[in-house]
């Protein structure tokens, strides 16, 4: 009872109060009003502002483009018409028997004629034009215009190969409305919004079927959205369908079209649209669902294609292509009949428009990012002068020195490699890696990157990041050392078995690979044939600081420890550092950084920051010119010689092969003359191998290299070096026409003087080096 | 040839060779020849200890009169090296260069030199321009060894090292090295 009376009392007073306050409501509805019309003014004023600032500004973070280097193409030029094949596939060149539009190739056994598109480089504009290329074997004979008339120097635009993108991973490619296709942008009106160009922003007929609809339903499911509210949607709100945002887009539109022309806000939604996702990367703009699904500029699909780009509009996922082609052609063919229907197209254009084939590419034949390893290696150069924000926002241009051709055949061979040595091996290899660099010996250009056996897989890079032991591969460091000390390539050296007494109490003893010891040995076969004792010995006699110098100064550049296991090998570096520390040895003792970058431009092709041509000389060409000999001896007779079972003995080649401790790691680095590689073979949990580097990572360098156009290593013999005849069995002074001299180079003042008795008694010893071959090389 | 190398805790009975092969080490007299600046070996607390020292017995090579009878094994002149004149694309490149060089555009100088290294990365006339240009960017030290990889592709070509000394000359010249400068008009004059 008590708790009812107190109820009613309560209910009286409320009762007072409501009437209390309604008359106050009454007094205050015209300040309410007022209050809300005011902030309803600012609100919208604020919206304005917001709308304007974000369409007038930079209205997307666009990606930093990654480019492969153009392919320059001239007269003389070796390239085989295969290799021109991959480069214009990775173009997305269209193979026809007649080409009549830019992005066409024609091909026949020896020639190519080639429709360009044409490129805005920074240094100069390539035209569109179509190029006549004739071929002789691997070689470029003839470059023409269509007019017959020779031409010098031309390039093809280069291949986009990938992108930085912002955190959320949205990729874009940026066109200009008049860069659109007429078909697309009809097609996309007639699908998406047939009053486009009348309406003022929003659709009454529109909202009020889509109320319609969403009463029936009970809750929310349609939009009634034209292409401006799509828009708005897209670049200013977020993606729930709630009636705030909805309410909210309404007064955005009308503000949007109030300020800006139709042209403007269709080009800002062809630009802005979802269309695909690619695992993280969002498709974004009809410029890059283009090249995603057709791997072709816009400018160049075909009507049907731009019908089914248009239907993607509605749900990219449900109506993926790749995925789902059925409902992509449903849609596709929907498309098409709203153009027949409104009477953009005729009846035959329509009919056989519906007849054709998606021809959506595979995603496997995309190159935007088909090789994050390399692009790995380009971000972390470019991280050294750009922000991240830069990188993914301001629409740089970055051209690359990656070489599609190079990297598409030392892919091709390392997975091969790798492939057949799990079949030859078993279960013992289960899981074995490899990675590969390929850079230009002369300039110090990075060419090509592998980082692991799923070659596009953008995980652990062991290009760079791997640090295993490099057995083996350190070996030229210690016979630099030894023949910047007075030692030349007949020095004997000793390699009889010995233990080593560190102070830690621990007893090192080295071992041949073959478990014998070669007792007296001449330097140069000790390196070629790759003898453990005899370059312990050596390395110890130089020091171990002596050695580091000269890892040092051959390339690399972090702290070593001078631990003797030094001088087998024990060090692990990347494939990287091996990479620069041959190059020193193939560009005669000049080091020069690995350049995976050439340019970077702004969105507009002005220059930011130009990566040139730099080199320092840090070993002596003299030194260095003895040093090749012998790695030109491994690559004969040594522990590389199985080169040559594929590769002409007409290419020289220098290399050195490693394998470290317990056989964990198979390595070869080495050189032509126009092509350096470096290859690891391993397991990623360190376990042994069932190979060396001669039978593992050798097999794989072989393998790119004979499918490379490969110029010979000239080991051009520097001023101050004479040729010797020297017996091979004594390491003594011989003659020509004594058996088993060979001619072996010396620094003047160093060689050899003691002679054989076959010498003594006979005639000439030295011999000049032949410069005659060197000097047709220019004539 | 691979490597194989193992630790072992206790020092094998080598003992009387030991002595021998700290001093043969240390001294590298037996199996090394003479070294002109002879290095501290960097962990005096090493002990080397010899194991099994073999004599070689080795015969003396016979001589054959009139006929070659060795074949080099690395090859000194390879002869499949087919006639390299400069191309077209790089006489225009270089020509191009020139221009720009003239007209006092070092940057687009080098990137055009660039262009033809890459075609040609062996023509000294690309080393040679390219030096000339870091040299008018006032880049001394990158102009002298673009230099001096230009000398190392033209070796026994008396001429153009004559050239190239003299560009080495007058780039220390320029970079107050007067001594280097004088050193490398000397070389120039030896051609």
């Amino acid at each position: 009872m008590a708790t009812k009376k107190v109820t009613k009392t309560s209910r009286k007073a409320k009762k007072t109060t409501e009437a209390k306050s309604s008359n106050k409501t009454l007094g205050l509805l015209p300040k309410l009003i007022f209050i809300f019309l005011f902030l309803s003014v600012l609100g919208l004023a604020y919206l304005d502002f917001h709308i304007r600032a974000q369409f007038e500004g930079k209205r997307w973070a666009v990606p930093a483009k990654v480019y492969a280097r153009p392919l320059e193409l001239y007269s003389g030029l070796d390239l085989s018409i295969d290799d021109l094949k991959i480069e214009l596939r990775g173009l997305g060149y269209k193979f026809v028997n007649k080409a009549i539009s830019p992005g066409q190739v024609e091909l026949s056994r020896t020639r190519a004629i080639i429709h360009t598109r044409g490129f805005q480089f920074s240094d100069g504009s390539e035209p569109t034009q179509k190029l006549m290329l004739s071929f002789s074997g691997s070689k470029i004979t003839k470059l023409e215009n269509y007019h017959g008339q020779a031409i010098a120097l031309t390039r093809l635009e280069p291949i986009l190969v990938g992108g930085i993108y912002p955190l959320n991973n949205e990729d874009r490619d940026l066109i200009r409305l008049e860069e659109a296709p007429d078909e697309l942008k009809q097609a996309l009106i007639a699908i998406e919004d047939k009053s486009f160009y009348r309406h003022p922003g929003i659709s009454i007929r529109g909202i009020s079927r889509a109320m319609l609809a969403n009463i029936k339903a009970g809750r929310f499911i349609q939009g009634g959205s034209t292409l401006t509210q799509q828009l708005i949607k897209n670049f200013y709100l977020t993606a729930d369908r709630t009636l705030a945002r909805k309410l909210l887009e309404i007064p955005m539109a009308l503000l949007l079209e109030l300020h800006y022309s139709k042209e403007e806000i269709l080009e800002a939604y062809l630009n802005e649209v979802y269309l695909g996702q690619e695992g993280s990367r969002a498709i974004h703009g009809f410029g890059l669902a283009a090249q995603y699904y057709f791997a072709r500029p816009i400018s160049e699909l075909t009507l049907p294609q731009l019908a089914m780009l248009a239907g993607l509009v509605k749900g990219p996922s449900y109506l993926n292509p790749r995925q789902h082609p059925e409902r992509a052609l449903a849609r596709r063919n929907l498309v098409l009949s709203e153009l027949y229907k409104q009477e953009v197209i005729d009846k035959p254009t329509y009919l056989e428009a519906s007849q054709s084939k998606l021809a959506v590419v595979k995603q496997a034949s995309l190159l935007k990012g088909a090789y994050p390893a390399y692009l790995d290696l380009v971000k972390r150069q470019l991280r050294e002068d750009y922000d991240e924000k830069d990188l993914n926002s301001e629409g740089l241009r970055v051209f690359t020195n990656l070489n599609p051709i190079s990297q598409s055949k030392a892919e091709k061979a390392l997975v091969k490699t790798i492939e057949s040595l799990e079949k030859h091996y078993g279960e013992k290899v289960g899981g074995l890696q490899g990675s590969m660099i390929v850079t230009e010996p002369q300039t110090g250009e990075v060419l090509a990157v592998i980082g692991g056996r799923e070659t596009r897989y953008q995980g652990f890079n062991r290009a760079l990041d791997t640090e295993r032991p490099i057995g083996s591969l350190v070996k030229p460091a210690v016979y630099l050392t030894a023949l910047e000390n007075g030692y030349h390539l007949a020095s004997p050296l000793d390699d009889s078995p010995f233990e080593l007494l560190m102070e830690s109490g621990l007893a090192w003893q080295p071992e041949n690979f073959d478990h014998q010891s070669h007792g007296n040995v001449q330097l140069h076969y000790a390196l070629s044939r790759s003898y453990n004792l005899s370059t312990a010995r050596l390395g110890m006699v130089l020091g171990l600081t002596n050695v580091i110098d000269t890892l040092q100064r051959l390339g690399v550049n972090k702290h070593i420890d001078p631990y003797p296991s030094l001088l087998l090998g024990a060090q692990g570096l990347s494939p990287l550092e091996i990479a620069t520390m041959y190059q020193t040895i193939a560009s005669n003792g000049f080091q020069m950084p690995l350049r995976a970058i050439r340019l970077v431009t702004d969105s507009s092709g002005q220059a930011l920051s130009r990566y040139p041509f730099q080199l320092e000389q840090t070993i002596d060409g003299k030194t260095i010119h003895l040093l090749q000999y012998i790695l030109q001896e491994t690559a004969r007779v040594g522990t590389a010689r199985s080169i040559y079972y594929s590769i002409p003995d007409s290419i020289n080649i220098a290399g050195k092969t490693g394998t470290s401790d317990q056989q964990r790691d198979s390595w070869f680095a080495g050189f032509a003359g126009n092509r350096l590689a470096v290859t690891w073979l391993g397991l990623d949990d360190n376990q042994s191998l069932p190979f060396t580097g001669s039978s593992g990572a050798l097999r794989a360098w072989t393998e790119y290299m004979s499918k490379e156009v490969l110029t010979p290593f000239i080991a051009a013999a520097p001023e101050g070096i004479d040729y010797l005849w020297i017996d091979q069995q004594t390491g003594l002074v011989s003659a020509e026409n004594c058996i088993g001299a060979q001619p072996m180079p010396f620094i003047i003042g160093q060689a050899p003087t003691e002679k054989t008795d076959c010498a003594r008694n006979n005639v000439q010893e030295f011999i000049k080096p032949s410069l005659d071959w060197f000097n047709r090389w220019f004539r | 040839m691979p490597n194989s190398f193992s630790f072992y805790t206790t020092a094998k009975p080598f003992q009387r060779w030991s002595v021998v092969g700290l001093i043969c080490v240390i001294s590298a007299c037996s199996t090394t020849p003479q070294i002109t600046q002879m290095p501290t070996p960097s962990s005096p607390t090493i002990v080397i200890t010899e194991k099994s020292p073999e004599p070689v017995v080795r015969p003396d090579p016979v001589y054959i009169p009139s006929e070659p009878v060795n074949k080099a094994i690395v090859p000194q002149s390879p002869t499949s090296i087919t006639q390299e004149q400069q191309s077209d694309a790089v006489i225009a490149l270089l020509d191009a260069a020139e221009q720009s060089q003239q007209q006092g555009d070092y940057q687009s100088a080098q990137n055009t030199l660039q262009r033809a290294q890459r075609i040609a990365p062996r023509d000294p006339e690309v080393y040679y321009k390219l030096a000339e240009s870091h040299r008018d960017l006032e880049d001394y030290k990158l102009a002298e060894h673009v230099a001096l990889k230009g000398v190392s592709i033209v070796q026994g070509q008396q001429q153009q090292l004559r050239r190239f000394w003299l560009l080495i000359a007058q780039i220390n010249m320029l970079a107050g090295n007067d001594e280097a400068a004088k050193k490398a008009q000397q070389t120039a004059d030896r051609y």
